[in-house]
This record gives structure tokens, sequence and C-alpha cells, in this order.
């Protein structure tokens, strides 16, 4: 799986821009033994017949896009002005490493003004608009290749830690991506008695947009969304934060309950821990799309707990997504042909 | 002594910028040699018997970095030493090339501190390449003050002016048999630079500085510490931070006694920095400090007598003849 | 840039500079000399000339700024102080790397989804950030990183055509700049002198100059440069790729007018475009050196790099390679003309 994971985190997939992650998600699953199919929102999907006729639809999504910056424009000098493109903290910019998509993948690095002339005590954040990506050249060469709205990514890093843990950019989400790949092998080894649909999505960090149009493409008996949440940090916990060490099943009002009790028994049968997130109106995920497209299907969401979210420094205990698999194939398996009992 | 002081009095001599101060003083040394080094000390040797002192004196005032000339002539600059912006503001300057100019203020907010980047001089410049030919980057600019000598007191001159002419004058008038080396110093406001280099060439047994030493006797001075003008030459027993030695200031105090000359103590002296870079280097030597007692008023100018300066002469005379180290 | 790629990802944190010195004593070993050390850390290379020549020291200091380990939470994360100058702000989410072994950990900030409104623009001083190394408990997190476990950024060299990138140029440049003048012909006796801990405090220029007395000391290193949007011209310190900047005077020495002058005039005789460093601020070792052996003239040589004491910076190759040129031409100079009176 870190290997797998690796190859999806190495590659820049802002929400737009998600074309990349799409080809790698083809290709591995056709390694895998499966068809796959693009729409023109760039979503790809890989359709796991159980062979019988008519049976019900399982919807199983995870998005490929990642938070972002945009160029804004340039200064006389070549700096490149910078612009939030999708939930990208301010705070984290100064002293990173990015890629800037031009006509060619650019590298800069944001800078901070010297020292000399940051007051000592100054403990304000540096806005975004006096924050620029530099890449050493003169403007010419600079805006020779770079045009305004192109984008810009954190450089990827991807960190062993102790303890099979792992660090990087853009977790969110290429590690449910990742997990629907190792999905998609198990479910070679395996039985069911439904049609299972994985969807690599788009645009979810702009607004879900891509889950949107695979639900109303699928039109799905049950949708299942795989995403991260914000796991519990160092100073940071209570109701927002999940332990780390737990897989999450979110619980909420558009949540169907007998689907959250099957995930439960699985979880039970195959010794999982599981946590649970309680949200009182919407996900704050791509199920939130899926439901709203498919006129109130059923829903529900398994998230994998992550420090630092949207930071490049996106930290993950893989075996807890080891689970999350784990635990889908299981309450796959368990799903009777007729849904009966889970919807 | 009061000649001395006259033709000392008047000469611009930012830190890092004393060269015509030290011509000035090489000129009033009547027939001794003195070696300048790359920093801009003047050294002065007596050779002698017995152990090796170093007598010292800084030659340099506050003053004002020349970093940045703009295409419209104005000059940039960084403050050389702690000071206040409104202290300065509105103040005239003189450059090393002679030119003078004014100390001016961009706009700003009622009630903001200003910031020193956010000041210019202004030499009357046309444009860049004028201002070029006046002002050179890295130069030293102090502040333009008028200085008299009026009725025993010196008026207007900067705190370095007159132990300069004490040193001057003992290195004239010392006729004993000490080995002493008469050192007049540069970039003594930056921290004591030109006499550290001195001290580790040099490795004396003890050393004596002359300074100024903050006047109290001005109308409701808040400092306890009385230091009174014409009252004599002050012994510091301890600045803020580095405590004297009390051997040879008794026997300093012994020699003022049995020639009539009066003198003062502090414990309390604002400047410290200059003698707290020769203890850190040195932390083996001795220290006794003169002062002469000055009003300070900022950075430009300061009152001071003619009789604090001879009586301080006319000790370090008499005392340097005297065992000063145990 | 082999050299310089190497001295860059090395770790060398104020005091424990082990790696630089390897690099350094391989690298001189291919021209046959060998190293002389002292207790301190520092380390020296002479390259003898003839006798009656000037002696002059190249200085460069071989420490970053960098972290050190304070203390350890109990889910097993690492507190940590600055060791050196570093702007909180740069620390937010950045990769590290801990002690000798090269532990990969993260810094990380609370995530943006939870923050509340007012939180958006307070930065997180360091003693309230910390390591993340992937330890489970308080015990394994003691066990895997001591206390004074040093830290530095875990940032790769990268050659992107005329521009360098790398985590510390301040001062790795100035090493590699010696390294290269070293290599010149000349009768001056050179020593390259690489001194430990300029970050915290100029700690060991002092040894260096007392021991070898030399005539002259030539610091390279690697300056800020200023030239960013938002900075006015007035308090720009350098111009990147303008060439070396030549120090006038900083917080700590003002250059001997007479070397200054020399030394200009040797870039403009050698057509080396050259600038000054505009500001009046910062120190370096020359500022300890100085006063030694009854009084050491130093001159400051800089390459100007943007975004010193940050995780990352960049160096224009012209400008690293004029400093090279500067510094042999002055030498070659002082060869021919002797010191300046």
């Amino acid at each position: 799986m870190k290997e797998t994971l690796e190859k999806f985190v190495r590659i820049s997939s802002s929400s737009c821009h998600e074309e990349k992650v799409a080809e790698l998600f083809r290709q591995m699953i056709s390694e895998a033994g499966y068809e796959t199919r693009i729409d023109r929102m760039g979503n790809v999907y890989a359709e796991i017949s159980c062979g019988a006729d008519g049976a019900k639809k399982i919807m199983i999504t995870a998005h490929s896009d990642e938070p972002a910056l945009a160029v804004q424009g340039f200064t006389e000098d070549g700096f490149v002005r910078i612009w939030d493109w999708s939930g990208v903290d301010h705070k984290v910019l100064p002293g990173q490493e990015v890629v800037i998509h031009g006509t060619c993948e650019i590298p800069a690095i944001i800078g901070i003004l010297p020292p000399h002339l940051t007051k000592p005590g100054d403990k304000k954040a540096v806005p975004i608009t006096k924050l620029y990506a530099d890449t050493g050249m003169p403007a010419d060469w600079v805006t020779g290749k770079v045009k305004i709205g192109d984008q810009v990514t954190f450089k990827k890093r991807f960190s062993e830690l102790k303890n099979g843990r792992v660090a990087g950019c853009a977790l969110d989400n290429r590690l449910s991506v990742t997990m629907l790949i190792e999905l998609a092998k198990k479910l070679k080894r395996v039985k069911l008695d439904v049609d299972v649909v994985l969807v690599c999505t788009t645009q979810e960090e702009i607004g879900g947009y891509g889950g949107f149009s695979a639900a109303m493409d699928v039109k799905p008996d049950l949708a299942i969304a795989v995403d991260t949440t914000t796991a519990e940090q160092h100073g940071e916990s209570g109701k927002s934060y999940l332990p780390f060490d737990k897989v999450c099943l979110d619980n909420g009002p558009i949540i169907n309950p007998k689907i959250r009790s099957a995930f439960m028994n699985a979880a039970e049968k195959l010794n999982i821990k599981t946590s649970e997130y309680i949200f009182s109106s919407t996900s704050m995920t791509e199920a939130d799309s899926a439901w709203e497209a498919e006129l109130g299907r059923p829903i529900s969401v398994v998230s994998i707990p992550v420090r630092y979210l949207h930071q490049p420094v996106e930290t993950v205990d893989l075996s807890v997504a080891e689970s999350g698999v784990d635990l889908i194939c299981e309450f796959l398996m368990g799903l009777p042909a007729s849904l009966e009992g889970v919807i | 002594m009061k000649d001395i002081i006259q033709k000392l009095i008047s000469i611009p001599s930012p830190s890092g910028f004393e060269e015509k101060l030290r011509e000035q003083v090489t000129k009033l040394l009547e027939g001794k040699i003195g070696e300048v080094d790359f920093m801009g000390n003047l050294v002065v040797k007596h050779p002698g018997k017995g152990p090796k002192i170093l007598v010292e004196a800084q030659m340099d005032e506050d003053s004002i970095i020349v970093n940045h000339v703009d295409k419209n002539g104005f000059v940039r600059f960084y403050p050389s030493t702690a000071m206040k912006e409104a202290d300065i503001l509105n103040r005239q300057v003189i450059f090393p090339s002679g030119a003078c100019g004014y100390i001016g203020a961009e706009e700003v907010a009622e009630g903001t501190v200003l910031g020193f980047d956010k000041m210019f001089v202004d030499i009357g410049a046309h444009d860049k390449k004028t201002a070029m030919k006046m002002v050179q980057i890295g130069d030293h600019a102090s502040f333009h003050t008028e200085s008299r000598l009026e009725g025993g007191r010196v008026i207007g001159a900067s705190n370095c002016k007159v132990p300069v002419a004490v040193l001057t004058w003992l290195a004239n008038e010392y006729d004993g048999d000490a080995n002493l080396v008469y050192a007049f110093t540069a970039q003594g406001r930056l921290g004591g630079r030109g006499a550290a280099a001195i001290i580790t060439r040099e490795n004396p047994d003890i050393i004596v500085t002359i300074d100024s030493t903050p006047a109290t006797d001005t109308p409701n001075c808040p400092d306890k510490a009385k230091i009174d003008l014409d009252a004599g030459p002050v012994l510091v027993v301890k600045g803020n931070i580095v405590p004297r030695d009390m051997h040879a200031i008794s026997i300093f105090e012994e020699v003022a006694e049995a020639s009539g000359i009066q003198t003062q103590r502090t414990v309390k002296d604002v400047y410290d920095m200059h003698d707290m870079r020769i203890a850190r280097l040195v932390s083996s030597v001795s220290i006794v400090t003169i002062g002469i007692p000055t009003r300070r008023f900022g950075m430009f100018g300061s009152v001071s007598s003619v009789s604090d300066a001879q009586a301080a002469g006319k000790l370090l005379s008499k005392a340097l003849r005297k065992k000063l180290v145990k | 840039m082999e050299l310089l790629k190497k001295l860059c990802n090395a770790s060398g944190a104020p005091g424990d500079e082990s790696e630089i010195r390897q690099i350094l004593t391989d690298f001189y070993s291919q021209m046959g000399i060998a190293p002389t050390t002292d207790h301190v850390g520092n380390i020296f290379f002479v390259k003898e000339g003839k006798p009656g020549k000037p002696i002059i020291m190249l200085d460069a200091h071989m420490d970053e700024v960098a972290l050190q380990v304070t203390g350890h939470t109990s889910e097993g994360e690492l507190k940590v102080a600055q060791l050196g100058g570093i702007d909180d702000r740069v620390l937010a989410s950045k990769h590290v790397l801990v002690g000798k072994e090269k532990t990969r950990g993260v810094i990380g900030l609370k995530p943006i989804h939870n923050q509340k409104h007012e939180e958006w623009d307070v930065v997180t001083p360091t003693n309230a950030l910390v390591v993340d190394i992937g330890c489970k408990d308080k015990a394994e997190a003691e066990r895997m990183a001591p206390l004074g476990t040093t830290i530095v950024f875990d940032t790769e060299f990268e050659d992107w055509g005329e521009v360098v990138k790398a985590k510390s140029f301040d001062d790795r440049a100035g090493c590699w700049a010696v390294c290269k003048t070293m290599e010149m012909e000349t009768e001056c006796t050179l020593v390259g002198s690489f001194t430990f801990g300029e970050e915290i405090g100029m700690k060991g220029a002092v040894f260096a100059v007392r021991r070898f007395m030399p005539d002259l000391v030539v610091s390279l290193e690697g300056t800020s440069a200023g030239d960013m949007p938002e900075v006015p011209e007035h308090q720009n310190c350098a111009r990147f790729r303008c060439g070396p900047v030549i120090t006038f005077e900083d917080r700590s020495v003002i250059i001997p007018r007479n070397y200054r002058l020399l030394l200009e005039d040797t870039a403009q005789k050698n057509s080396i475009q050259y600038q000054y460093k505009g500001t009046v601020t910062g120190g370096t070792n020359a500022g300890r050196m100085q006063f030694e052996n009854g009084g050491t003239p130093c001159v400051v040589i800089a390459a100007p790099c943007r975004y010193i004491h940050s995780p990352v910076s960049l160096a224009a190759k012209s400008d690293l390679e004029a400093m090279v040129e500067l510094s042999k031409a002055f030498i070659q100079r002082i060869d021919k003309e002797g010191l300046p009176q």
C-alpha cells in the first residue's frame, strides 16, 4: 500500500487539473484486472460487476484533487503573485517549496522578508497578498513560461516516520484513492452479490462537483465516500479531532443508520477499532453531493484520521488505512443481493 | 589645556572617520611620533620602567551611517548607536566630505513611532549624481554643533573632545619614568572596538581610560548620584557592569588629596559598553576610569568645565608616577 | 556544484558540524592538505606559501540555523527550541531530519478546517510547536531523540540551471567559496578556516585568529538578498544576481577603508560586477576577529542569497562564481602589491 500511495502522492493534482491522477488510477485499476471509463468531469469509473442481471449498485468514491494555489500576477522583478485556489492555509506558506505548472513544471519557493526587515516579536502571519513564489529568474523568463491562472502546487514530499506512519502532501485524499486501488485488488478474490462502482472523482476541494455528477451518472442504490478527517494532534483534541489509530465512521442526520450498523458489525467481526464523528447538518465530504444529487439515496462515509490536514506534512498511520480497506471489503461481502435490512 | 580644547572642539569625528581629529591631535603632540593602525587608532609610546600602563581616550562621537542614496539625491541612513528618532529629527549633520544636511522624515500618521527607515538626510543635492559627489555609501555623518569655549566652560562640543584634550595635554606634559602607552582610540562609541585591538596588541598591565561622566547638577535631575561641574574629575568605582580597580582608585585619591585636587566618585555610569568590551577581551587587566563631569544633551552637545579637565590632567600626571599595579 | 551540493545536503547544526568537517577533509585530501583541528570543533587547512609573504585567512562558518530537542510530550512528540535565529513563521508545516540518524519528522499546525476566524493570522511560536517523528509514547521518543538532539530542515539541494536551491547557503556557500578559492596559485600562505557555532554567537572565530595570526582575514559568506517586493529600495540588503556583496559596515565591524577600496578596485579592474551590502545589519565572524592579535583587518565578501535562515533558500551560480573570482583576484593583488598601507 505504501508504494502505491507514494506513487499517487508524487503527482500534483489541483482541483480541475486531476488528469495525472486519473491516468495513474486507470493504469492501476487495469493492472488489477478491471475496465475503466472517464466522464466529462474527469471522474474515472471502475465497474466491478457481480454478473447478476439487475444487481444493486454500490458506489464508492474518493476524490483526487488537493489543496493548491494559483498564479495571480507578476511583479516587475519576476516574482509570482499567488492566490489560494482550494483550501490552503497561508500560514504554512513561508519557506515552502512549490511547483508552478506553466509551460513546464517550474520549481519555486515561497520566501519571507529578510530577517532584518521583520520586527522581532512580530507574531502576525504574513498575508497571502504579501507572499510570492520565487523562481530566482528574471521577469521576462518567468512571464514567457507562466500565465495568470496557472496552478501552483506544493512540492511533493513523502517521508516515512516511525511505527508505519507516513507524512507527505495531499494524503487528503490520495490516501483514499490508494484505498480504492487496494480494495479493487481485494475484490478480485471475493464473490459479491452486488455491483460495485469505484469512482476516482474530481473537484471535491472546491465544492464536491465531481462527486455530484458521479452520483447522477451511476445512480447508485447506496453510496459510500472514502475520505480523510482531522486526527487528534499535539495540543488539539475534542469533538472535531478523531483518534489517530481508529477508522472513523461518520454519523449525522443524512447518514443511513442501517448502513452504519452494518459497518459496525463488520468492524466487530474483523476486530477493527472504530470511532464516530457526529455532524449536525452535512458531512463536508462528497457523500453530501451524492445524497443531494440522487434525491437522498442512502449514504455513508468512511474516514481515515490524518494529522495536520491540508498541510504539506499530513501524517497518517498506514495500518488504519489498511483496516479501512478490510472494513469496506467485509461490509460489501456481507451485503445481500436485495440490500434488504441495509437500506 | 584651554588652547588644546579650543583647537579640538569644532572638529567632527564620527565613528570610523576620526581622521580629522586624529590629524589635529598629531599636530598638537609636540614632537611625538604616533603610529596609526588600520582601525584608525593613534598610539604614542612613552617608554619607561615598570608595568605597562595604557592611557586611553576615545576619539569618536555618535553618528549616522549612510546606506543608500536615492535617485533624487536623498540620503538614507542607519543610526550607529542607540538613539531615538525624535532626538535626531530636524538636526543638522556633517559628512566626512564637509557636506551638511538636515534630517527629515517621511510623513507618518500622528502618534506612530517614526522608525529610522522612514527618515532621510537632505543635503540639497539635485539628483543621485551630485549627491554622490558629496556623500559616499558607508560614510558616517556626525551631528553638527556650534562649539565654543567661554567663561571656563566648554559649550556644545561632543562628549569625546574634552577627554581627548586631557590625553593630548598629558602626553605633552608627562615627564615621569612610567612605561606608558597613550592611545587615542577609534570606534569607541561602537563598543570600544579600537581600544580592544590595541589591548590585544600591547598587552598592558592596567588600563586608565579618560572618559566623560554625566553630570547631575542640572535642574531637578532625577539622578541621585551627584556629580557636579567644577568639582573635579570623577573616579568611577563601578559602571553599570564593570567594577574598576580599587587599589588604583585609592592611589589616585591619595595623590589628589596630597596635591589639593578635588575629586568625586560615582558608582553609576550610564555608559559602560566601551569598558565592557575591553573587560571581556582581557578579563585579567584592571581598569581605572577618570571621568570629566559633563552635562550631556542627547547626541549633539554637552557642557563641561575647563577646570575639571585641568584637574584631571594634573591628577593623571602625578598619579601615573605611582605604583598603580599591586 | 557537486561540492556545494554535498555541503548543503549535510546536516550541520551549531556544535554538531562533524558531517561538514568530513566533507571538507575529503575535499582537501585531493589537494594533499591534511586538516588541523582544535578542541572546540573548528577545522583548518593550511596551504603554505613563501616565507615573508602575508598570511591570509579565508573564513567561513560550518554551522546552520537548526532546532534542538528540549523535551518530549506524553504522546511521543519532540518539543524544540531554536539554535540560531529562525522566524517562527517559516517553521509551520515543514519536513525535518532529526539527529545523526536523520530520522524523518514533520512540524504540523492545527488544520485550517478547525481554526476559528481569529486564529487565521496567529503565528504559533516555536515553543508551542512539536516535531512529530511517529513515536507512540514518551519513552519511545526519549529513546529515539534524547534531549539536545539537533534537528535540521529536510531540504534537498537542487540545480535549477542558473539558480541553485538548498537549505543552508548561510554559510555553506562560504565554505564552498573558501574551498574553491584555495585551488588558486599564490605565494601567500592561505589558511582555510571553517569555524563552528557562528549562528549562536560567533563562537569559533577567536580561536582561529589566535592560532594562525593572519595578516588579513577574508570572510566569505552567504548574505541575505533583499530585493523582494514590499522592500523599499533603501532597505534592500543586496540584489540577487547582481554580483558579490562587499560590506562597508555591519553591526559588528567597520571594514577598514583602505582594504575595502582595494577590494573594490580589484573588482573594477577585473570587470567583476559587485555591490555594497545596502544595510547596516547583522554581524559576522569578522566582528570578533578584528580585535585579535592587536587588531586583524577583515574584509567580507558575500553571495546574495534569498531567504537565508529559512528551510529553503536560493543562490545564483553567477554570484557564487563571481565571489570566488573576486576573492582570488584580491589575494593575487595582495600577493603582488603587498598589504595596503
